[in-house]
């Protein structure tokens, strides 16, 4: 059981245990499954209007989500992970030492990069 | 017989005719020095020296100058009285200061009459009512005991002190009997003529009433001449019996005190007690135990009063095996019990029941300190924590960046805790979410502080809070803070 502690038509805190309260806050229980869905699946939020838990739409999961894990997220964090590997291929071939890259590997992962470039 | 008879230029008085009244207007003859004379009855004065009760008048001339109908007022002080007449007597003390002369309420204040329980005895009186004691009189005495199941003893004495008292019996009759109320009685002693249940009269024998003669040659022989009642006292005492055949019934006011003056005896302070020397003013220090003596029965022995707690009616009859035992009532009466209160809920100050949700919480007083409440923490240090989504809201990317008044969780104290019960507290950044390329001009905030319904900032007595922010720049969505505070009572 968690506690939804309201105040000015506000949600303050969602609460694993009971709490001693102010007269200015009310207090409403949820089910450790309604706090699942709020707080770690987004997929529902406390409506302060009819003091319950609401699923949200999918689309606005999808919004919410999407605000955490943008589209490209995944593209970008292999982009910016990988840069420092092309710009070491670069930097080796420009001074005219031997690469850590074989030329095969690089072309790999530029392929790979460009993949994932595509994508975004 | 000698013959009386008048020579010429003689009179013999003696030859004169009789007659046996004297009528205003008449004379006596008077032998004076300057020769026989005659003087009216109404010139004739009789002076003290001519009188047998010259000591009484003298005494009353002393005390009353003006002794006479229209006398209304006498003197105090006026002791002695003795006989005074026709309203006589008067128990004449001190406390009394007026006298309606003449008035037959006189007896009516005479005190020395009392009643005794199922007792009543007149004192020493030389009257009842408008009847002076005096040969031949009838006295009606009201006695008020409601009964007829009595005895009567009659006493005459000299005067109101009962000096040379004796008992005087039933007449003796000589003649001419008239039993009537009122009549004569030519005898000796008294007879009752009526007897009732608040009422006796008696009529006193014309003759006076015997005496004994105590003389060696006649000891124990009635005397010859009987002795008169006129002037002398008479004292009534009558005793009743109850259906109890006690001196006391049970409705019967039970006098303790100060005793009314009776039996010729002075007004006393004397308590009821088997101890002479103690009166009223010993009551404070005297012990109540078993020589008390009430109404003729002991202390100990009284209905419901029995000195001690296990003589009570309605008490045990024993300490035995009753150590460390409580006393309860028990319906009509007091028992010893073990002072057990049952179960803990019937106990006045805890909870009345045990719900369904008391289940695994812990007791304690409650926070005004009178009583005992089921908390759902135990007395000792606890712990909150939590991984929240800021449930306040988040700053929009571009707006409100390291804004307070959103980006934060409030945790309260546990229930049973209270601010005060505050003693440390860590936060941490669950997850921030950036909207753009973070470089020298952003920031990430992780922090706590004390607040209340007003805002934060405020001190540790002023709050009922702890808010909990994880905030930064640019923020792309909520973020997720962690935090550990930790209570301890």
């Amino acid at each position: 059981m968690y506690y939804v502690c309201i105040e000015n038509n506000k949600v303050n805190s969602i609460l694993n245990y009971e709490p001693n309260v102010p007269a200015s806050v009310t207090v409403e229980t949820i089910s450790d499954e309604d706090y699942h869905n709020i707080n770690n699946e987004l997929t529902h939020y406390y409506d302060i209007v009819t003091r319950s838990v609401i699923a949200r739409t999918p689309e606005d999961v999808r919004v919410l989500k999407d605000s955490i894990n943008p589209p490209g997220f995944e593209q970008r964090q292999f982009l910016n992970s990988t840069d420092w590997k092309v710009f070491r291929h670069i930097r080796e071939k420009a001074l005219g030492i031997t690469t850590s890259l074989t030329e095969e590997d690089y072309l790999t992962l530029e392929a790979e990069r460009h993949e994932q470039a595509k994508s975004i | 017989m000698a013959s009386y008879s008048s020579s010429p230029g003689i009179i013999n008085t003696r030859a004169l005719p009789v007659v046996n009244s004297t009528q205003p207007g008449d004379y006596f003859i008077v032998d004076t020095y300057t020769g026989t004379s005659i003087i009216d009855f109404s010139n004739i004065i009789i002076g003290e020296s001519q009188v047998t009760f010259d000591d009484i008048l003298t005494t009353i001339k002393a005390s009353s100058a003006c002794w006479n109908e229209s006398c209304t007022v006498v003197s105090d002080n006026s002791a002695s009285w003795g006989f005074t007449g026709e309203y006589g007597p008067v128990e004449w003390s001190t406390t009394y200061t007026t006298v309606h002369a003449n008035s037959g309420i006189w007896n009516s204040s005479v005190t020395n009459q009392t009643t005794y329980g199922r007792a009543y005895s007149t004192g020493w009186q030389s009257g009842f009512g408008a009847s002076i004691v005096k040969d031949g009189c009838t006295l009606t005495i009201n006695h008020n005991l409601g009964t007829t199941d009595s005895v009567m003893s009659v006493w005459v004495a000299d005067d109101i002190s009962g000096t040379n008292a004796m008992q005087i019996h039933d007449v003796t009759v000589f003649q001419d009997i008239d039993w009537s109320p009122g009549n004569t009685v030519q005898g000796r002693g008294y007879l009752l003529v009526n007897h009732d249940e608040n009422e006796v009269t008696l009529v006193l024998g014309d003759q006076g009433y015997h005496t004994i003669d105590t003389s060696v040659s006649k000891a124990g022989q009635v005397s010859g001449s009987g002795r008169s009642f006129n002037g002398r006292f008479i004292k009534v005492v009558i005793q009743s019996f109850n259906s109890d055949n006690g001196l006391f019934a049970e409705s019967d006011p039970i006098f303790m005190g100060k005793l009314p003056a009776h039996d010729g005896k002075a007004e006393s302070n004397k308590l009821v007690t088997t101890d002479s020397s103690k009166d009223i003013s010993d009551i404070n220090t005297m012990t109540l135990n078993g020589s008390l003596i009430l109404g003729g029965v002991a202390r100990d022995s009284w209905p419901g009063f029995s000195g001690n707690f296990l003589n009570l009616d309605d008490t045990p009859n024993t300490y035995t095996n009753f150590d460390g035992k409580y006393v309860k009532v028990d319906g009509t009466t007091l028992i010893f019990d073990d002072g057990s209160a049952g179960t803990f809920t019937d106990l006045s100050d805890t909870p009345g029941n045990y719900s369904g949700s008391d289940k695994d919480k812990y007791v304690k007083v409650n926070s005004s300190g009178t009583g005992i409440v089921f908390s759902s923490t135990s007395p000792e240090t606890v712990y909150t924590y939590g991984n929240m989504v800021q449930a306040s809201g988040y700053s929009a990317p571009g707006n409100g960046q390291f804004d307070q008044s959103q980006n934060y969780t409030d945790a309260y104290p546990p229930t049973g805790y209270i601010m005060n019960d505050f003693k440390a507290a860590v936060a941490s950044i669950g997850t921030i979410h950036y909207a753009g390329i973070v470089d020298g001009n952003d920031s990430s905030y992780c922090k706590w502080d004390f607040a209340n319904s007003s805002g934060h900032g405020v001190s540790q007595a002023s709050a009922d809070r702890v808010r909990i922010w994880a905030l930064n720049s640019e923020q792309r969505t909520i973020p997720h803070v962690n935090y550990l505070i930790v209570w301890s009572q």
